[in-house]
């Protein structure tokens, strides 16, 4: 904090810039006044939900706005020079050697025809006079210093032959390969599994520290902010709102869209009955549509007329703070209370048993033609996408399966909805085994009784038919009312529930957006009254103001039609949340399962551990316990024999892991760890997390 | 009450997608923008976007030139098709009478280029109706279902598109004979395979989306699947190569009538009209009768394919 007076240490420094598009329509104002500097060495965390103009902010530091859009006015200095008077040729030499950038989808930076090697020595053979010898000897340690196994051999390989996680190193090797001064990381770690993401995020850390780079993160996610920067700039519709270190920000929130941030994340230590998600009112208005004053102001709680819609509002200085901003007229009056009121009644008593899983596998089989296959007769080969799965659910509850990708959660989801049977075991659902019958074959009340929510709301309706059609066909469909006129209002009554108003049954789906599109799945999947709903991931594509509401909206619906929900997610925080009951699975087999917040606390299953402590949490003052896996995730096709999780398990205790499949042991508790180590020693795990005081 | 207020003013979100991508704003807006419309108010709506093609409106502007000149043929022309003039034999252009002239045997080409007009475009897209009823059910049961009957179903398309066109032509017309029916057949069983394997890819595309899934978890029947959740969203790539493959179906009416394979004389066929000029196209003068009809042929074809293009181009921004 001292070298803040030394001018020549700031690296990047923006000032009022204004981004455009021209468009058919017209300007699109899609950035109208962003400031910004920052220090050599720091690492600065740009957040704000989609659409609010982080990416575009970077893509105009890269230069890359593409044909119909440009600077407006401002200006953007790279190390005390103003880019726009740089040449082509100079911006070229800057970008990639002095600017680098991470994108989100490693596969889509990487070249599929080129070798690894050769990507990475083009970057050195552009920008300096190197021989390939030397590029390569760099290249090789490069690749060590991000931790990739076996780094020569790897140089030799083709993108889609290492894991997401090595791409991502490969792409973060090939940015920091000619030592930039500035790097700049959109979303780098979204693409990937919480898992990896940890490895991946202590490794930009790492880096940092060793070259001193200055990092501009762009991310949605909060969590990934408090670990990997010092600074923290919150965006909103085109402009920051607040801007500050990571204890300020968080500590000392001033402006009401920080605010609706943070009450809109599930916190670890609270579900769904202590506390319920405050989802912030509206959407971020069009960039050409901005009100006028602060654009925050349709959405804020704190609204009012004749000051905060009056004018261009400036970012200040808060207090005596050098380093925190807000742009806010009324931040001396406001004083936000984060909500408390209980989401409802605690946990009601168990229902009966609605779904009872015994033994269930699914195996997918393979046949492998290949002459070295056919010689040894291994020409079958199974997969082994769920095995032996044993579990129940009660009327009304709430289980959450969880698991990376590849665990198996989603094949489970399409045995139970007889999109695929299973090969052995029983689901008893309602009274009936329907493992072995197709969704064909099921009858009416069956296939009735038995719903799904997807995850991607572009994908989730029809794009061709109407809000009205897609709700009405389930209830036709479904004999529940056979009348045209009685249909109409059934729809509304649905619209209703999903808190979207009647009119919105004659819109097609591109004139919703994400969150009410999901709404739309929501209303879809309960439109038959089933007994059990299967949501897959249904919050995980959607901006966290817009999952909130439909956090609220399922549970909500759960409670008034009294369903069991089945919430398959990979986001613990949010699980945490939302469920009663929580079963982590691994490779296809179930690792703990067991209430949710015993899952949360020792006894811990080792890969849940692992879990856990690579759970990104907004907050500050919470310290994890930090575990990494080491490793990949063996193949579905080939899992290890013993423990299916033998073979990253940080706890790993010799020849029986790896030779025997371990047997499940129910806790004091009552959740089941299916591992070799005896219950007393894992129940003397220290907990994952801690606060800062109780750490220290 | 807070709360509640909150869940409500949710509802007046705007589809609203990221700023990043510059040409999602300006689509999203004029979505936003869009009032509902219906039935043949957003058929006009639809087609008012073409006139930002200039593609587009070329095409649609010799379409309907010709289009008014197969409807109004009698009232545009002062002969019969089949009329011989015996005053004016091979006449050029121009001359009294007959403004694009007459043919050896004195019958007046604009008539004959109308009447056969109304041939062409009666023919080219009934075979297309056709051919694409037929290449539809195909490709849908053979990209929805897969396995044997995809197997089944890829051969024999693979078999059809093997043969070299114009053999099965002759095969087809020489076994069953020349009549406007049986070039609707010909062409049909030409054409199908190839839109099988086009609609059978668009179907695979669509098939593993979450919607279909959301059928099948609520029973429907593959029937109702491949014509009511696959068939309406693969409807624009159909149109646009519907478009292009009237162009060339107007080509092959063209060649079959040049072989003798098309309309049986001497119904007006502009294929069958190139062919009888050909014989006078090296006499000094007369090479008028083969061009003529040949300019008819390809201005069509050629129209067809501006209004594919300006209907590629409009479905490609939006």
């Amino acid at each position: 904090m001292t070298d803040q007076s030394h001018d020549d240490d700031i690296v990047l420094e923006i000032e009022n810039l204004g981004i455009s598009y021209f468009t058919r329509i017209g300007e699109i104002p899609a950035v109208p006044d962003f400031s910004l500097r920052l220090k050599r060495g720091e690492s600065y965390g740009l957040v704000g939900e989609s659409g609010c103009g982080k990416s575009t902010v970077a893509m105009a530091i890269m230069n890359y706005l593409g044909s119909n859009g440009g600077i407006v006015n401002g200006r953007i200095s790279f190390e005390g020079r103003d880019m726009s008077t740089m040449s082509e040729e100079e911006l070229r030499e800057i970008r990639g050697s002095k600017i680098a950038m991470v994108y989100q989808e490693p596969m889509s930076a990487l070249n599929p025809s080129l070798t690894i090697g050769s990507q990475l020595k083009e970057v050195l053979e552009f920008h300096e006079e190197i021989s390939s010898q030397d590029a390569a000897a760099r290249c090789v340690e490069m690749l060590r210093d991000v931790n990739m196994p076996d780094p020569e051999n790897v140089m030799n390989r083709y993108p889609h032959q290492i894991s997401g996680g090595q791409q991502q190193r490969v792409v973060i090797a090939m940015a920091m390969l000619s030592n930039p001064s500035l790097l700049l990381l959109d979303e780098p770690t979204t693409a990937l599994d919480v898992t990896v993401e940890a490895t991946v995020i202590d490794l930009i850390a790492d880096l940092r520290k060793k070259y001193n780079t200055t990092l501009l993160y762009i991310s949605h996610n909060l969590g990934l902010i408090v670990k990997v920067c010092d600074r923290v700039g919150v965006m909103y519709s085109g402009s920051m709102v607040e801007e500050g270190t990571i204890d300020e920000l968080f500590k000392q929130t001033k402006h009401p869209y920080t605010f609706g941030l943070f009450d809109c994340i599930p916190t670890l230590g609270a579900d769904k009955h202590a506390r319920k998600l405050e989802p912030i009112p509206g959407q971020v208005s069009l960039p050409h549509e901005r009100p006028p004053g602060c654009s925050f102001g349709p959405r804020c709680k704190y609204f009012k007329p004749g000051i905060c819609d009056q004018g261009h509002i400036p970012i200040e200085h808060v207090d005596t703070s050098e380093t925190h901003r807000v742009r806010c007229l009324r931040v001396d009056e406001i004083d936000h209370v984060a909500s408390t009121g209980a989401g409802g009644e605690v946990a009601r008593d168990e229902g009966e048993v609605v779904l009872d899983i015994q033994s269930m596998s699914k195996f997918y089989e393979i046949t492998d033609m290949s002459l070295a296959a056919i010689m040894k007769g291994e020409t079958r080969h199974y997969v082994k996408a769920n095995e032996h799965l044993n579990f129940n659910a009660n009327r009304g509850r709430t289980i959450a399966i969880v698991g990376e990708s590849g665990c198996g959660k989603s094949t489970f989801a399409k045995v139970l909805t007889g999109l695929e049977t299973a090969t052995e075991g029983s689901i008893m659902f309602q009274g009936t085994d329907i493992g072995p019958i197709p969704v064909q074959k099921r009858d009416q009340k069956m296939i009735r009784a038995l719903q799904m929510v997807f995850q991607n709301p572009d994908g989730t309706l029809n794009p061709s038919h109407s809000v009205g059609y897609c709700i009405g066909r389930v209830i036709k469909k479904f004999g529940i009312e056979t009348d045209a006129a009685k249909i109409r209002d059934r729809v509304g009554e649905m619209l209703d529930i999903v808190r979207l108003p009647k009119a919105f049954s004659t819109r097609k789906p591109r004139q919703l957006s994400g969150g009410q599109k999901q709404r739309i799945a929501v209303a879809r999947a309960f439109a038959g009254n089933p007994s059990m709903v299967i949501a897959d991931e249904p919050v995980s594509a959607l901006d966290v103001s817009v999952q909130a509401a439909v956090i609220n909206l399922l549970n909500d619906v759960q409670k008034q039609y009294n369903t069991t929900l089945l919430f398959i997610s990979h986001d613990l925080s949010v699980v945490r949340f939302i469920s009663d009951e929580i079963v982590v699975m691994y490779l296809g087999q179930i690792m703990e399962a067991g209430a949710s917040d015993k899952i949360f606390s020792p006894p811990y299953h080792p890969y849940t551990e692992a879990l856990l402590s690579a759970v990104p949490i907004a907050d500050p003052d919470i310290v994890q316990k930090r575990i990494r896996l080491e490793g990949e995730m063996p193949s579905v096709m080939d899992p290890p024999t013993g423990c299916r999780f033998s073979t990253r398990c940080p706890r790993y205790l010799g020849k029986i892991c790896d030779e025997k499949e371990p047997e499940n042991q129910v806790s004091a508790d009552g959740h089941i760890i299916k591992c070799h180590i005896p219950l007393a020693e894992l129940s003397e795990v220290e907990p994952i997390f801690n606060t800062k005081e109780a750490a220290e | 009450m807070t709360e509640n207020t909150n869940e409500h003013a949710d509802v007046t979100e705007t589809p609203v997608q990221q700023v990043a991508n510059p040409t999602s704003v300006g689509d999203t807006v004029t979505s936003a923008e869009q009032p509902d419309r219906q039935g043949l108010a957003k058929l006009f709506y639809n087609l008012g976007l073409l006139r930002e093609s200039p593609a587009a409106i070329i095409g649609i502007i010799i379409l309907g030139f010709w289009v008014f000149v197969a409807v109004f043929a009698e009232l545009l022309t002062g002969y019969g098709p089949n009329e011989q003039d015996y005053t004016a034999f091979a006449q050029g252009p121009l001359s009294a009478g007959h403004w694009l002239g007459t043919d050896i045997l004195g019958r007046d080409i604009w008539s004959r280029l109308a009447y056969g007009a109304r041939a062409t475009l009666i023919i080219a897209p009934t075979a297309m109706a056709c051919a694409y009823f037929l290449g539809i059910l195909m490709g849908m049961l053979a990209g929805y279902y897969g396995g044997w009957i995809d197997n089944v179903i890829s051969r024999v398309s693979d078999i059809i598109l093997s043969f070299p066109l114009i053999i099965l032509f002759i095969v087809i017309i020489s076994v069953f004979g020349a009549s406007a029916l049986n070039i609707i057949i010909a062409v049909t069983l030409a054409a199908s395979p190839g839109i099988g394997r086009i609609v059978r890819g668009l179907t695979l595309d669509l098939r593993n989306l979450e919607y279909v899934s959301a059928a099948q978890i609520r029973g429907e029947s593959g029937l109702y699947i491949m014509i009511v959740e696959l068939l309406p969203n693969a409807r624009g790539p159909l149109i646009v190569d519907a478009c292009l493959r009237m162009g060339y179906t107007v080509i092959t009416i063209g060649i079959l009538g040049f072989l003798g394979l098309g309309l049986p004389p001497p119904d007006p066929d502009w294929g069958g009209m190139v062919s009888d000029g050909s014989v006078m196209v090296t006499v000094p003068g007369m090479a008028y009768m083969a061009i003529i009809p040949a300019i008819a042929i390809s201005s069509l074809v050629i129209g067809f394919n501006l209004l594919a293009d300006g209907l590629r181009e409009i479905s490609v921004r939006d």
